[in-house]
């Protein structure tokens, strides 16, 4: 995308654009829908660094109320692609993941690999010093069973999450299975009115499960079956 | 933050509204993608139902737009839409009151609603993604530059314009503008990922 326009977009956000220029911009986006992705994008961001309503980022009724109004919006004609760097890293990352699951060995990094390979290997013990549990792993791969799916990326969280990004090869939609310690999710968990929370027990603690994405939900139910889960309110 | 600055921010929707009043849908589905999670999740608030939250924001979108012409902007485009969403869930309530479908609501008699936390509603997935995402946000803006996080922080978090902004840093408007631009590139491409795998953001896809 042009990176002039782009950076246009982000002063408008902020109410810095002259009408003109303003005009512009409308025009921009109106010719290239990624544009108005970008926007969307934007106002994300700027939610988290203000702490608003990111319960709800997934949600997107702007084509409805257009609909409603008579109105039209238009798509981008492709998915926004993962630059380069991240599909690198992505790669990396799942190569890592078989180096690990062929071998069995977490902590173990093989000088003699290439940096790419390297990368993979260190990418992996991270994620596995992360959960510090190989358990938490093998629920990630025993929950996309039969699925035909490909493991995109891993990443490990802070607090010891672990984000794995799926891919169904056939149609190209993408989704996330997340495990997070009980102890990093559940100060947030405590506060909501949420009656039921998916959750694996193992012998290194407790992990809150979720599925996200463009998935189905009799998907989602088989990838928590897979996994195990039971459904009740942690205390 | 002084009142000027307040004062700043203010009308930072109009011209956009202001295309908008004339017809230009172009803009004002910019100010609905910019508001749209925020008005769902006043939403939220009232009807405890994310798909009813939806049906209660679509129609607020709507009845904002059919009546433009009575914005009259002496406050900000948002509180003006605030109000507009508010009614419309109370509305809502009533009516389901009336058809003694709903026991009243606790929120229904509360005037302060704090629309800037996660709602209560929110499902865990819906909090973990949250969560997650603003982590990554975080931890992007704390590792950019240092003038670049100056100028990010002084707008996003002190509500600076550009112009002010230029004056505390002493550098021109348009390095503030360069700046805050490829903070926000930075920090997109490291959320792009989570965006990417949790939503469907370009086809308004259905997410669980």
């Amino acid at each position: 995308m042009n990176q002039g326009i782009k950076e246009r977009i982000s002063a408008m956000v902020d109410g810095e654009l002259s009408e003109f220029e303003v005009r512009r911009v409308l025009e921009e986006i109106e010719a290239n829908p990624e544009f108005r992705d970008y926007w969307m994008k934007l106002q994300i961001a700027k939610s988290g660094l203000k702490d608003k309503s990111l319960g709800y980022l997934d949600r997107d009724i702007s084509k409805r109320v257009a609909k409603e109004l008579g109105e039209h919006v238009e798509e981008p004609k492709k998915a926004i692609s993962i630059n380069k760097t991240y599909l690198s890293m992505a790669a990396a990352a799942s190569a890592g993941l078989a180096i690990v699951f062929s071998f069995g060995v977490f902590n173990t990094v093989d000088t003699s690999l290439s940096p790419e390979e390297l990368f993979a290997s260190k990418a992996s013990k991270q994620i596995a010093d992360a959960i510090s549990s190989p358990q938490a792993i093998q629920v990630l791969d025993k929950a996309l069973t039969g699925m035909n799916v490909t493991l995109q990326d891993l990443n490990a969280g802070k607090k010891g999450q672990v984000y794995a990004n799926y891919r169904f090869p056939s149609n190209g939609k993408t989704f996330r299975v997340s495990l997070s310690p009980a102890s990093a999710a559940l100060p947030e968990l405590r506060n909501t009115q949420a009656p039921k929370l998916a959750y694996l027990e193992t012998k290194n603690g407790v992990y809150i499960i979720s599925v996200s994405g463009d998935i189905s939900s009799e998907q989602k139910s088989q990838i928590l079956r897979n996994a195990n889960f039971s459904f009740n309110k942690l205390n | 933050m002084n009142a000027e600055v307040k004062k700043s921010n203010k009308d930072k929707d109009l011209i956009l509204v202001r295309r908008a009043k004339r017809g230009d849908y172009k803009a004002f589905d910019l100010l609905v993608l910019k508001y749209q999670s925020r008005i769902i999740g006043l939403a939220m608030k009232f009807v405890k139902d994310i798909q009813t939250a939806e049906d209660v924001a679509q129609e607020s979108f709507i009845k904002a737009y059919k009546s433009l012409d009575s914005f009259r902007e002496e406050s900000a485009f948002y509180t003006w839409l605030y109000r507009i969403a508010s009614n419309t869930s109370k509305n809502y309530l009533i009516s389901k009151k009336r058809k003694n479908e709903l026991l009243e609501s606790e929120v229904f008699s509360s005037e302060e609603i704090d629309i800037f936390d996660i709602p209560g509603g929110s499902s865990p997935e819906e909090i973990l993604q949250a969560n997650n995402l603003r982590e990554v946000i975080f931890e992007s803006l704390s590792n950019l530059p240092e003038d670049i996080r100056t100028a990010v922080s002084l707008r996003e978090f002190e509500g600076m314009s550009y112009e002010e902004i230029s004056k505390v840093l002493d550098c021109p408007i348009g390095t503030v503008r360069s700046r805050i631009f490829r903070g926000r590139e930075i920090i997109q491409e490291k959320i792009f990922p989570l965006l990417n795998s949790n939503i469907e953001l370009t086809k308004g896809s259905k997410r669980i």
